[in-house]
């Protein structure tokens, strides 16, 4: 009989203590078994300084919150949870209009072809408001109206997305008692250096301010932007964002004047950004500015490897994504997961990391591409003639935006972070509409098709008017065990 | 600014499956308006590529309204559900390459984690029991999949087909004629060029005619008349990682059980294949002539049919290798003229598939954008290039010693990326599949298993489950599959039912 030979780390230590620390814990401690692994959290100041930015959580296929067993109504409960559809765009710099841009698909894929191409097809010559008819996320956000995607309520394979909003700093006490009880130790005295190996190339335990020394196999840095432990490792190159610009980050708490709507707001500003998630009661306000040097600096970009030997950033320290689109939390929430499937031996030898480290840059790149479609709209009010022809556009999302233009073409990509109806969804919401429409959405026979369509606008109409008021479903949703 | 004019005129050079599949494929889609001319000449015969497929034929079937027992009927066709390799690993193993899937992936993790984990604690079971395709198919059953049911086990049923590739392009081509796409009798002695912008305006045939055309695909073969020699453009040779360079084929009569799979038996400097149809069985065998005469070559192939020869050998060279662009100014290269890769994956009608595909979804406008262009390339070339490596997998996964042959590509430089992927599978039994490679995470731990690439580990979240609560699960596993399989009908009484040829 063949020896198992499958050894893997047995001592991870975490730097930091707010979210993306207590999340990475309660995962690592909920996926393997805590008995037979030891995780530390040493807690490391101001890590959480940006802990604001994850309030809020798109659910997904990978969903890290939900895979811990922690459902949307405790978090409703603990949290000041509420939940949303999309994005209210609005601001000067959009001429003053107010749009809304939903999570997941609008219509349906199908025969080989991307729904917008079936739309083109359809009504050319249409507003873009009329494509966004066909999501169902758009139709309830029309009613303020909510529920959660369910069989009994999709249309064909349609189905809405959604996200939750919550309180981070409450979310993190939760995560941090869920961890405590899974088997994760805490270090309260603050991490203060770094020790490492005699040759210097591997960390080999975390000395906190007390003396106490967290030894360990594996180091995961979540101390946010100062990067305490991974600067110490390694020499990082900060790559700056395509069209990013360096902001001021401050934030705001306040009530809630009305009923939170089913969605959140993002105001482009002449300066930057404004930001406001509606929770249950309260509402979060982060504005990012991009001349004021009065607060927290934020500086969009990433390292040029998140997993050096044995040590691993993650969230704020290998990343910083501005939150047009909630791209942060799911570009963490993936991290955690692929390094719980690239697990490393005790040697930590270079194959998972090299592996990691291209899937971190491929990911990264797409988030910064489509996040410059949003600066590329904010500076040039939509993507018009001016905007494509912007110099500063990345030639990989020149080359998107063209195809795009002249006939809809979206390249597939290995990235999960982003799907093509992110892509095709934001285009279309700043106006670029593209100018011929993919060939294969000729099998369809235009009556037919045009049958298809109104039946499907219809069906979703029917579908949404089911929706019960936002406010409705949160107090149901709260009382509810 | 006014957009450029739509292109008005096509010409396909060459018939044959590239030819045939390409205008079957623009006539469905593209504006009726448009002129659609293939050139081809009786004088010149077809190479015929592949007679086996992959299951994403059916996509492109489906894309052109073509019924499936139609399809079958016409080109004498058969199923497919995988290959079957032997000898590749060493004399005397064998394994099956699967369509669809191993196993169930059980908590979001990979069905051959699991498998890993019972072979590292002395289970015996080969990786072929986890498969609906390779009971069937060892069965010699088919059944069509369960498309409403993911809980049966008939919803991991893939297929592809075995056809006779002349009687195919004669199908193509009465479906492209009925669209309207118009076949044009001669050779072609001449390509012109623009003398400013460097662009094909015509080919000239023999007889003196020419043929005019905006935009014009090479579907010449290997002498590549418009992409090579006119236009230029290089061809990258890949004969150092794939050192096959002739074939001899030769068609034989059926006989015994009417197998729903093609086989591939590695021999001394190369590989035999044994495809089944309704009406014969075709024979080839793939060899390196830097290691292997012809003469030595066909005499093992004879020697080696089970049943009367039906025709004469026909010998065949390539260079195994890609055109540097696929696409150059207003000329596209589909088929062999765009490269070729040996048949051991069934992939030669695959690459042409993709190549129309692309094209329509790129089709241009008589402006030939470059971004258009440089997209198409570079999709094209990422597609041959993960082939490519999933081919050299097959020759470099070798333990034989045998012959000059197996030493040189078992001990061989292979490519970067492949040699990373084999190091973390062998270490960890991790593999990662990347969306633009053709071939999934289950064909290439198939390969890699079936030729003695074993994990050395397996992922640690595995053990989260009982070793005995892993080996009952599986246990059902293996169990459903056979009881499925028993309930199929065999592969010959479904082909009489729904597709038997005429003759």
């Amino acid at each position: 009989m063949m020896k198992a030979m499958n050894s893997r780390v047995q001592r991870i230590a975490i730097a930091g203590s707010g979210f993306e620390a207590w999340l990475t814990a309660a995962t690592l401690a909920k996926r393997f078994d805590a008995r037979f692994m030891e995780i530390t959290v040493c807690a490391v100041d101001g890590s959480d300084a940006w802990d604001e930015l994850y309030s809020i959580l798109p659910l997904n296929p990978s969903d890290a919150i939900h895979r811990l067993g922690i459902a949307d109504a405790e978090l409703i409960r603990y949290c000041d949870g509420s939940f949303s559809l999309g994005a209210e765009f609005s601001g000067d710099r959009f001429s003053g209009e107010h749009a809304t841009k939903p999570y997941g698909a609008t219509g349906v894929d199908y025969g080989g072809a991307l729904f917008h191409h079936y739309w083109l097809r359809n009504t050319p010559g249409n507003p873009v408001s009329d494509y966004f008819d066909y999501s169902p996320g758009v139709r309830a956000m029309q009613k303020q109206a909510f529920a959660p995607p369910a069989a009994r309520n999709a249309i064909g394979p349609l189905q809405h997305e959604y996200a939750r909003h919550t309180d981070p700093a409450q979310l993190t006490g939760y995560l941090r008692k869920f961890a405590i009880a899974t088997g994760v130790t805490e270090s309260l005295s603050p991490f203060q250096r770094v020790q490492r190996s005699d040759d210097g190339k591997r960390i080999q335990r975390l000395v906190a301010a007390s003396g106490e020394q967290i030894n360990a196999d594996l180091f995961i840095d979540c101390s946010g932007p100062q990067q305490a432990i991974l600067t110490d490792n390694n020499k990082v190159e900060w790559h700056k964002a395509p069209l990013g610009r360096d902001y001021s980050l401050s934030f705001e708490h306040a009530e809630h004047p009305d009923a939170p709507p089913p969605w959140h707001s993002v105001i482009a500003t002449e300066n930057g950004w404004d930001i406001v998630v509606p929770g249950r009661s309260r509402q979060l306000r982060y504005s990012f500015v991009s001349d004021d040097e009065t607060t927290l600096p934020f500086r969009p970009g990433h390292v040029s490897q998140s997993w050096d030997r044995n040590c691993v950033a993650l969230g704020h320290a290998a990343c910083a994504i501005l939150p047009i689109e909630p791209l942060q939390i799911q570009q963490l929430m993936e991290s955690i997961d692929r390094l719980v499937t690239l697990l490393p031996g005790p040697d930590c030898l270079p194959g998972e990391a090299v592996e990691y480290n291209q899937l971190f840059q491929r990911d990264l790149n797409e988030i910064h591409d489509l996040l410059a479609v949003h600066e590329l709209a904010r500076k040039h009010n939509g993507l018009g003639p001016a905007a494509l022809r912007d110099d500063a556009v990345p030639d990989t999302l020149r080359r998107r935006l063209d195809l795009f233009a002249k006939r809809g073409w979206l390249s597939k990509t290995d990235s999960h972070l982003i799907p093509m109806h992110t892509w095709s969804g934001t285009f279309l919401f700043y106006g670029l509409v593209p100018q011929q429409y993919d060939l294969l959405a000729e099998h369809v026979p235009a009556d037919v098709l045009k049958h298809n369509l109104t039946e499907m606008s219809q069906h979703i109409g029917k579908i949404v008017d089911e929706f019960p008021p936002l406010s409705a479903f949160l107090d149901a949703a709260r009382g509810s065990r | 600014m006014t957009n450029p004019a739509p292109i008005k005129r096509v010409v396909i050079a060459g018939g044959g499956t590239a030819g045939w599949m390409t205008a079957a494929a623009l006539s469905r889609f593209l504006p009726h308006t448009t002129d659609i001319r293939l050139v081809e000449s009786d004088a010149i015969g077809t190479i015929g590529v592949g007679e086996a497929t992959i299951p994403p034929i059916t996509d492109f079937n489906t894309m052109l309204g073509i019924d499936e027992d139609e399809f079958l009927r016409e080109t004498g066709g058969s199923f497919k559900l995988g290959i079957e390799f032997n000898n590749w690993g060493n004399i005397g193993d064998s394994y099956f390459h699967p369509f669809g899937v191993h196993g169930y992936d059980i908590d979001g993790i990979s069905f051959h984690q699991f498998w890993s984990r019972l072979r590292l604690a002395g289970d015996t079971q080969s990786l072929d029991e986890y498969t609906i395709a390779a009971h069937a198919a060892r069965a010699a059953r088919f059944i069509r999949p369960n498309t409403t049911d993911s809980r049966s086990p008939l919803s991991q049923m893939r297929h592809a087909y075995h056809i006779d590739a002349t009687r195919y392009a004669a199908f193509l081509r009465r479906y492209a004629e009925s669209n309207g796409a118009k076949r044009v009798e001669g050779r072609i002695v001449g390509v012109d060029r623009d003398s400013e912008n460097g662009f094909l305006t015509n080919i000239t045939l023999e007889n003196g005619d020419t043929v005019p055309g905006d935009l014009f695909v090479d579907c010449t073969g290997f002498r590549a008349l418009l992409i090579g020699e006119a236009l230029g453009v290089e061809y990258e040779d890949w004969r150092h990682w794939l050192p096959c360079d002739r074939a001899i084929a030769i068609p034989s009569a059926s006989h015994g059980e009417f197998i729903p799979y093609t086989k591939a038996t590695a021999l001394e400097a190369g590989w035999r294949w044994q495809i089944p149809l309704q009406h014969r069985v075709g024979n080839g065998h793939v060899y390196s002539s830097e290691y292997l005469g012809d003469d030595e070559a066909a005499s093992r192939l004879l020697g080696e049919l089970q049943s009367e020869a039906l025709a004469e050998p026909n010998f065949l060279r390539f260079t195994t290798g890609r055109r540097r662009e696929f696409w150059n100014k207003n000329c596209i290269a589909i088929g062999l003229s765009s490269g070729f890769l040996e048949p051991l994956e069934s992939t030669s009608i695959h690459l042409i598939q993709e190549g129309v595909s692309k094209l329509l979804a790129l089709f241009p406008d008589s402006g030939f954008d470059d971004i258009e262009r440089d997209t198409y390339n570079e999709l094209l070339g990422t597609t041959f290039e993960y082939v490519r490596d999933f081919i050299i997998l097959h020759y470099h996964a070798t333990q034989r010693d045998d012959t000059d042959f197996w030493n040189y590509v078992r001990t061989m430089d292979i490519p970067e990326k492949l040699a990373g992927n084999i190091d973390l599978f062998q270490r960890t039994g991790r593999f990662f599949a990347h969306r633009a490679d053709l071939f999934t995470i289950t064909s290439w731990v198939a390969v890699m298993a079936g030729q003695n690439i074993l994990p050395a580990a397996y992922d640690p979240l595995v053990d989260r489950l009982p070793t005995d609560e892993i080996r009952a699960t599986l246990k059902d596993m293996r169990d459903v599959y056979a009881e499925a399989t028993r309930r199929m009908p065999p592969h010959q009484a479904f082909i009489d039912k729904f597709c038997k040829a005429e003759k």
